[in-house]
């Protein structure tokens, strides 16, 4: 990768942060109207993006942004009141400058809508939007944000001093310390003073190489100082140090004593970030497991006789290949702030699309949870949260003829429980019918008829594939796809969804997941002379098979298991195991399509809490196992999928019932 | 050694060109104690090039050198604006001189 397509790459994944806090920012603009610093951060995100478009010549973005940043300031100065429209306007200039970020990073070309272009330069001329919907019924200008509890807003100058001395390679780079000035510029009011004592003299130069220096004193309203669009130029954070001055008292000896340099301070204040990549992370969580798993498997030598003064070495080894690997396992996990940023925005658009009233509550956003799980969750949780706002939440009008709020109200709830992560969408609107959801599933022949409104399992038919009780399809949802997805994807994540209802009461969707998909609590099995480990998620109970009675039903084998007739799938005759049937096997409980499945295996070895290593592509059967492990003794065992079991089974089935016909 | 010697750069004064100029330059300081270097015809510029003339005077500081820059062209006027050493090198260059023109020749009332 050249230097240039380093920088780029850089950009794009700056510029898809910047815009998301550019979007969040917008979307609580309005409410938080007199916060200075969310003012401040909402306008800096567009600044940077300008900056950092410009730096690596996407002269379009950087233009185009311009506008953006320019009504964010003209916000900022109290000339510009915001109003919905103005939030309207910024976020369609905002989804603008995202999809010309994605068409840069795609090489594809990208236009700017013009029409956009004129309203947001109407705006900053302070002519009316001809495009924006009814004025605000109080459409003055917008007093100055304030600083904090007093509204009175007053800016206060902040002094800094700050020395930049470039890497010697910078301009080799295609970085220039110029760019950096321009930037230190655009903070406020700088003062440079070139340190040219640092340039050797012709004989000692080496010609190609930066040896200038800068002392820069800056006065900037601007708290705290932005340096990370220039740290982003950089490549790094060690070649500029700050100092910040106390404005009132001058560079006094005790000021400047007290005065922090930005490394510590940054040290001190927050923890220093690095990106990394994300398949090289998943390598290291691998490694880091394996290297656990066989340190684990040495602690045996401990204990033998000339073990002596390694004993204690080899159990040190063991502890630090344990916190070696519970730290990557670590490395994996993000908040689900991330995956919650998103939701707020789409929210809003399908409240106005749909011509409802939503007040959407995110609780619990610092709660941890995988990285490939959170990358995973963000199409069912849009799944759920459209469902709630097409089937779930009802017109305002109607809403109020029920004595409601006229605003409905989602609420998306993250959470520990025990040693998972629990998931809630929840709504107040009108709930799942079940008497409709009942007659739609007796006429699709998915329960008897008999049926009754209130029979528990009704609600779970909305998991069904192509089951919806919508008559009609809106643009939102009620094409009869989608739960059913849902349901499989959180599945694949070794998670569970449930769902709860009551009628004009509303509908919570529950789901719970692991806390990471690097880390399996399974149980050892054994069958036909091989071992294999099966997710613990997946198993509901364990029940010895010399205990129960064999029977079939409609061809598959069954087992009556506690007065229950149960469809059995045997892993020998899965896997094409030839030989007698030993006396007794185990029979392992799951559940496909919300009823229950046995699957019989020869033997249980026991518990075993191990990090998954992911198989590669082309590896056959790969439908049928998750991922292997080594285990404790070194030996490599694949992860079997029970659903996948199952489901292929079921297909065969189907298969040679047909053939026969 | 003469005295006095004019050093005339010409092209681009940028990185890629440096090493080049920094040959010029350093082979010219040994040649004179009283240099000039004209740029009228150098460019386009970068910081890389300026800083070829900061380490020329530093060379001629030390050797107790004296260096005047000649016509030094806008571009490179311009890199030192942002790089904060216009004050540096107007104090090294020398004045432009306008064109000569022919003065008036006073009228005298008769």
């Amino acid at each position: 990768m050249s230097v240039n397509d380093r920088f780029l790459t850089m950009f794009f994944e700056e510029a898809r942060e910047l815009l998301q806090t550019l979007e969040s920012g917008l979307m609580d603009l309005e409410a938080r109207q007199g916060e200075r610093a969310h003012l401040d951060k909402t306008f800096r995100a567009a600044h940077s993006l300008k900056g950092a478009a410009g730096m690596v010549g996407l002269k379009a973005i950087g233009d185009f942004t311009h506008g953006v940043e320019a009504l964010l300031d003209k916000i900022r100065a109290g000339e510009l009141a915001v109003s919905s429209d103005l939030i309207g306007l910024l976020l369609a200039a905002r989804d603008q400058l995202a999809g010309s970020v994605e068409a840069a990073a795609a090489s594809q070309s990208f236009s700017f809508d013009e029409r956009l272009r004129t309203r947001i330069d109407r705006r900053l001329r302070g002519e009316p939007d001809d495009q924006a919907g009814p004025s605000p019924s109080n459409p003055t200008k917008s007093p100055p944000p304030a600083e904090g509890p007093d509204s009175s807003f007053e800016p206060i100058l902040k002094r800094y001093r700050l020395r930049f001395q470039p890497r010697r390679d910078l301009l080799r780079k295609g970085i220039s310390p110029l760019d950096v000035l321009d930037e230190l510029r655009r903070l406020g009011t700088a003062t440079i003073s070139p340190e040219i004592d640092q340039v050797p003299p012709l004989e000692e130069l080496e010609p190609r190489e930066c040896r200038l220096a800068w002392s820069i004193d800056l006065e900037t309203t601007t708290d705290p100082l932005p340096l990370e669009e220039i740290h982003f130029l950089l490549g790094d954070r060690d070649q500029i140090a700050v100092k910040s001055t106390d404005p009132n008292q001058g560079e006094s000896a005790d000021s400047a004593s007290r005065s922090i340099s930005p490394p510590e301070a940054t040290a001190r204040a927050e923890t220093v970030r690095i990106r990394v990549d994300a398949e090289q992370l998943d390598q290291m969580v691998g490694l880091a497991g394996e290297l656990a798993v066989l340190t684990d498997s040495l602690q045996e030598l401990g204990g033998l006789p000339w073990a002596g003064r390694w004993a204690g070495a080899l159990e040190s080894l063991g502890t630090v290949g344990r916190q070696l690997r519970d730290m990557a396992l670590e490395l994996r996990m993000v908040p689900v702030e991330d995956l919650f940023a998103r939701f707020p925005r789409m929210v809003r658009d399908l409240a106005e699309r749909s011509e409802k009233q939503i007040v959407l509550r995110l609780e619990g956003e610092e709660t941890r949870l995988d990285r490939a799980i959170v990358d995973r969750l963000a199409e069912p949780m849009v799944h759920l949260i459209r469902n709630a706002i097409d089937h779930g939440l009802e017109p305002p009008d109607r809403r109020e003829a029920e004595g409601k709020p006229r605003a409905g109200r989602i609420t998306i709830r993250a959470g520990h429980e025990g040693d998972r992560v629990s998931l809630l969408i929840e709504d107040d609107g009108r709930g799942l019918d079940r008497a409709k959801i009942v007659r739609k599933g007796i006429a699709a022949g998915l329960i008897p008829p008999e049926t009754s409104d209130d029979d528990p399992r009704a609600v779970n038919l909305i998991f069904e594939p192509g089951f919806s009780t919508r008559d009609s399809v809106s643009e939102l949802s009620g094409r009869g796809v989608g739960l059913d997805v849902v349901r499989d994807t959180i599945r694949s994540l070794r998670g569970s969804i449930s769902v709860e209802s009551e009628k004009g009461r509303g509908t919570t969707f529950r789901l719970h997941l692991p806390l990471t998909l690097a880390l399996i609590d399974g149980l050892l099995i054994e069958t036909g002379g091989e071992r294999y480990v099966i997710p613990l998620s997946q198993v509901e109970e364990c029940v010895a098979l010399e205990s129960t009675e064999v029977a079939f039903s409609k061809n598959r084998h069954c087992l009556t298991v506690r007065g229950e007739l149960i469809p059995v799938v045997p892993l020998r005759k899965f896997f094409k195991v030839e030989g007698p049937e030993p006396a007794r096997q185990e029979l392992l409980l799951t559940r496909r399509a919300g009823r229950r499945v046995g699957v019989a295996v020869e033997t249980l070895v026991g518990r075993v809490s191990t990090v998954i290593q992911p198989l590669d592509e082309d590896c056959s059967g790969r439908g049928r196992f998750s991922g292997a492990t080594i285990l404790a003794d070194g030996s490599v065992s694949l992860i079997l999928d029970l659903a996948a079991v199952v489901s292929e089974t079921r297909r065969t089935e189907q298969r040679k019932s047909a053939a026969h016909r | 050694m003469d005295d006095a010697i004019l050093i005339t750069l010409s092209g681009p004064a940028t990185l890629a060109e440096a090493p080049r100029l920094r040959d010029e330059l350093r082979d010219g300081l040994r040649v004179g104690r009283n240099v000039r270097i004209d740029l009228e015809a150098s460019g386009p510029w970068d910081l890389i090039g300026l800083q070829l003339l900061v380490a020329t005077a530093a060379s001629a500081d030390r050797d107790g050198t004296s260096v005047r820059f000649v016509k030094v062209p806008e571009d490179c006027l311009s890199i030192a604006d942002r790089a904060g050493l216009r004050l540096w090198i107007d104090a090294r260059r020398e004045p432009t001189v306008p064109e000569r023109t022919r003065p008036e020749t006073p009228c005298l009332d008769t």
